[in-house]
């Protein structure tokens, strides 16, 4: 028998039709980006060993990757079945109807309003301040240093961020190419900081190294001999006990500054209609961008701990910065600059995570954007919204309604504080929860889509994609756990703010129907737009 | 102008317009059903009927069969399982045959005689839905109108007008009156040149050409309404990636790392419509950029296409006299 028959090809007709133009490396890329690895760590070693005592920040790494696993193959395996793009108001629509599919998209667009705030809050905070401070402590120039110290004001933070928000909204009213072409190149610098970061680390294993680093580089700036003493006095001042022993309780809560950046590992779902071989691609690109950055993290958490040590890391946590002449906590990027002992490499390691500070905001001023127009074409928001430019094709008033709402919420973020970083991540699980139902039920509401899609596979007759939907579920909810039990998440004793993240979750609802009944006035049947028409 | 558009006034004619639906045996028969499951009064479908794939389920005898779809290749090892899988394949868009492994060998070294078996089964599909459209449709008064895309050969098409009795109405190159309203709907499948070498793509001054012999005959246009494959260029309608020609697939054109977008549509198209300001536009081609404009007094529409998927892209027009009352996108 002829080799060709072992797997016999298909045969195509030239015809025209939709080239996806997304390929491996741009889907994981997109996903990878959209995790924004330097921000994850940032938090983990500013936050993880002050303020969870006896977390294990290696086990927390290994269990949260274990948690959103079966998440990332719920969207792997739905942007399979369905490789459309839209995201979850695709599939939460189509398996559990359009009510609730608005209801978990507008959830979402929603945080990514209020979360508008919070990225570009950091491009001065974790950005421009590390970078400016460190680059006055190394030339000895207190101009810089200054400067560094103002971005991390509220004033500078805002009017930072406002410009950041602008800027975005301007350059994607242009058109998307632009921001694409100059985004390709600032990743190089941010993922180029990020691996000297911790290369500088992975070179010194010893603490020693670093509470001289430390002390050289900031005893002119702190006026003080030994300003890594100053930082144990501070501490221990501010009631910091020293390191606890290994706690599990601990380490399932510090999970939160990972699951902030790690559960959002799916962002190629809501390109879906973009790429390449979508059926095979997207079912495996979304684990494979948790374990790459979860095995990146580990490896960071290692080398960190290794050259700086949990203890150096939670007593930076509780001292006073001010006594070290500076405005806000030195970062791990900024202690990894002093370790260098080198301009041009602090330059470097200062100079690229200016990009990862607000990696997120981009993706949630377009995602935020196409949700948008998405509700306006399928008449659930007023016309208004869905206007194009038809030079540029972007969606002019949707994307200035996100520039708006994003510099109200960064006000709030920066003056007030009814906003905590991790508040609505709570929100975003709440929808998490719906799309492991839609993945569980697929098999059983759309049968016809299950049978005809690459994941019709059973395990003992059971679809897995119901068994993931259900382990899904189960570890979102875990989370959601975990959300309320963090006191620094913003959740726990604040009543209010939980009732908050219900509300927004329950806004969606009152969207459709409202505009079910508006459009209902006019003849038009709102649900009928989402509704699977019979083939038989 | 009301928050959410225009308030509706008396309603008259309802339309369902759908396009490239590309052979998928899933999405034709939602459109079948789709007129009385959105209580239109006719269903127009917009060219780019026939599929673009035949896949060979290799007999291999001794009751084992071989076939591969999206990538994988299954074994079968009953006739229930071979017209299973016939089944999911023609839910896709494609086309199957059972060959013999001699038969594929000369089929793989042979192109005319693959095009001659895609004919073959194109027509046949093509048959067998005119068949069911008309027993589906009988007696409800709904009317199906269809009309050919530039993928569709002319052989294939005629299948429709051999077909077509009483609901089902081939309306390529014809003008046809859509209700008792005045509403009348010029249809042409032609487009401008792809990069794909199509069967029915023309010049732009050709494609100029053939719209002007319609529009000949008519004098008013408030009630017209223009069902061209290809849509107006720049109109938003047909915005896709830029391809290069010169390859064979044709190749996606980047600028720094990004596909460099740019409207693929028709210019012969848009100066039409801009010259005789019909009502209503209805086009396709550019299954990627679905939605709605306006050029000038004109209504135009792209539904877009997920045939691939299983989703009938749709719209669902409302036409009152010389207005459109309103546009509802669908994703059946």
């Amino acid at each position: 028998m002829p080799e060709s028959t072992q797997r016999p090809d298909v045969f195509v007709r030239k015809a025209s039709g939709l080239i996806r133009t997304a390929g491996t490396w741009d889907v994981l890329a997109y996903n990878i980006n959209f995790t924004s690895i330097g921000l994850l760590l940032l938090f983990l070693f500013l936050l993880g060993p002050a303020f969870y005592p006896g977390a294990s920040l290696m086990w927390a790494t290994v269990i949260c990757v274990i948690a959103i696993l079966p998440l990332a193959l719920v969207y792997g395996y739905l942007a399979s079945a369905m490789p459309r793009s839209g995201g979850d108001y695709v599939y939460v629509s189509r398996v559990l109807g359009p009510a609730l599919g608005m209801m978990s998209n507008f959830n979402m667009t929603m945080w990514w309003f209020f979360y508008g705030g919070v990225p570009s809050a950091f491009l001065a905070r974790y950005g421009l301040a590390p970078f400016f401070r460190t680059l006055g402590i190394y030339t000895g120039h207190s101009g810089l240093t200054s400067v560094g110290n103002w971005f991390a004001t509220k004033n500078g933070t805002f009017i930072l961020g406002v410009v950041l928000i602008v800027t975005l909204i301007v350059i994607f009213s242009i058109g998307t190419k632009t921001y694409f072409r100059i985004q390709n190149i600032l990743i190089l610098f941010a993922a180029a900081s990020t691996v000297l970061t911790i290369a500088v680390f992975f070179a010194h294993g010893n603490h020693a190294d670093i509470i001289h680093a430390f002390n050289s580089h900031l005893a002119h700036i702190s006026g003080k001999a030994d300003p890594a003493a100053y930082v144990a006095q501070s501490a221990k001042s501010a009631g910091y006990t020293g390191l606890s022993h290994f706690s599990l309780y601990w380490t399932l809560l510090v999970m939160t500054w990972i699951y902030l950046n790690l559960s959002f590992m799916s962002s190629s779902a809501y390109i879906g209609s973009e790429v390449k071989d979508a059926r095979r691609l997207q079912l495996w690109s979304m684990p494979a961008t948790l374990f790459i950055v979860g095995l990146g993290v580990l490896f960071s958490v290692w080398a960190v701990d290794r050259a700086v040590g949990y203890n150096f890391l939670a007593q930076l946590g509780w001292a006073d910065p001010k006594g070290l002449g500076l405005d806000s906590t030195p970062t791990f990027t900024e202690l990894a600059s002093y370790l260098a002992n080198n301009i041009v490499l602090a330059f470097l390691i200062g100079f690229g995570f200016i990009f990862w500070s607000y990696a997120w905001l981009p993706g949630q001023i377009l995602n935020g954007s196409r949700n948008i127009l998405a509700y306006a074409i399928d008449g659930l928001f007023p016309s208004w919204f869905k206007q194009v430019n038809k030079t540029t094709n972007m969606p002019i008033n949707a994307l200035t309604t996100m520039g708006v709402m994003s510099i109200i919420a960064l006000g709030i973020y920066v003056y007030t504080s009814l906003f905590a970083t991790l508040v609505g991540i709570f929100g975003f699980i709440l929808s998490f929860l719906l799309i492991s139902i839609s993945a569980a039920l697929l098999p059983y509401r759309l049968p016809n889509v299950f049978e005809t899609s690459a994941v019709n596979q059973r395990i003992a007759g059971v679809p897995v994609i119901t068994i993931i939907g259900i382990l899904s579920f189960i570890a979102q909810a875990f989370m959601a756990w975990v959300f309320l039990r963090d006191p620094n998440a913003g959740l726990r004793g604040h009543n209010g703010m939980i009732v908050f993240n219900v509300v927004v979750f329950l806004s969606g609802l009152v969207v459709y129907y409202v505009a079910k009944w508006i459009q209902g006035r006019r003849g038009i049947d709102v649900s009928l737009s989402f509704k699977e028409i019979p083939e038989e | 102008m009301a928050l959410f558009g225009k308030k509706a006034k008396t309603q008259t004619t309802k339309l369902f317009f759908v396009t490239d639906v590309h052979g998928s045996e899933t999405t034709f028969r939602k459109f079948v059903n789709a007129g009385k499951f959105y209580g239109v009064n006719a269903l127009i479908l917009g060219g780019d009927i026939a599929g673009k794939m035949v896949v060979p389920i290799l007999d291999l005898g001794g009751g084992h069969w071989r076939a591969t779809i999206q990538a994988i290749t299954h074994e079968l090892n009953s006739q229930e399982e071979v017209t299973e899988f016939a089944k999911r394949a023609a839910k896709l868009g494609y086309y199957s045959e059972v060959v013999s492994p001699e038969e594929y060998e000369d089929l793989a070294h042979n192109p005319e005689r693959v095009d001659a078996l895609y004919h073959r089964l194109a027509t046949e599909r093509l048959a067998t839905w005119i068949d069911l459209a008309e027993e589906r449709l009988s007696g409800t008064g709904i009317r199906m109108f269809v009309t050919g895309g530039n993928d569709d050969s002319t052989d294939v098409l005629e299948a429709i007008v051999r077909h077509a009795r009483d609901s089902v109405v081939a309306c390529e190159d014809k003008v046809v009156q859509l209700d008792d309203d005045g509403h009348f709907m010029l249809s042409l499948g032609l487009s401008n040149p792809t990069p794909w070498h199509t069967p029915r793509e023309v010049s732009e001054e050709e494609l100029a050409q053939h719209i002007e012999q319609m529009v000949s005959g008519v004098s008013d246009f408030t009630r017209a309404v223009f069902n061209l494959h290809a849509p107006p260029i720049d109109s938003t309608l047909d915005t896709c990636a830029k391809l290069d020609w010169t390859t064979d697939p044709p190749s996606v054109v980047t600028s720094g790392g990004t596909p460099v977008m740019y409207g693929a549509g028709s210019t012969a198209v848009r100066q039409a419509i801009e010259k005789y300001q019909p009502l209503l536009s209805l086009h396709g081609h550019i299954h990627e950029s679905r939605g709605e404009t306006k050029i000038g007094r004109t209504v135009a529409i792209n539904p877009g296409s997920e045939y691939g998927e299983g989703v009938l892209r749709g719209a669902i027009i409302t036409l009152s006299g010389d207005n459109v009352e309103s546009v509802q996108l669908t994703s059946g």
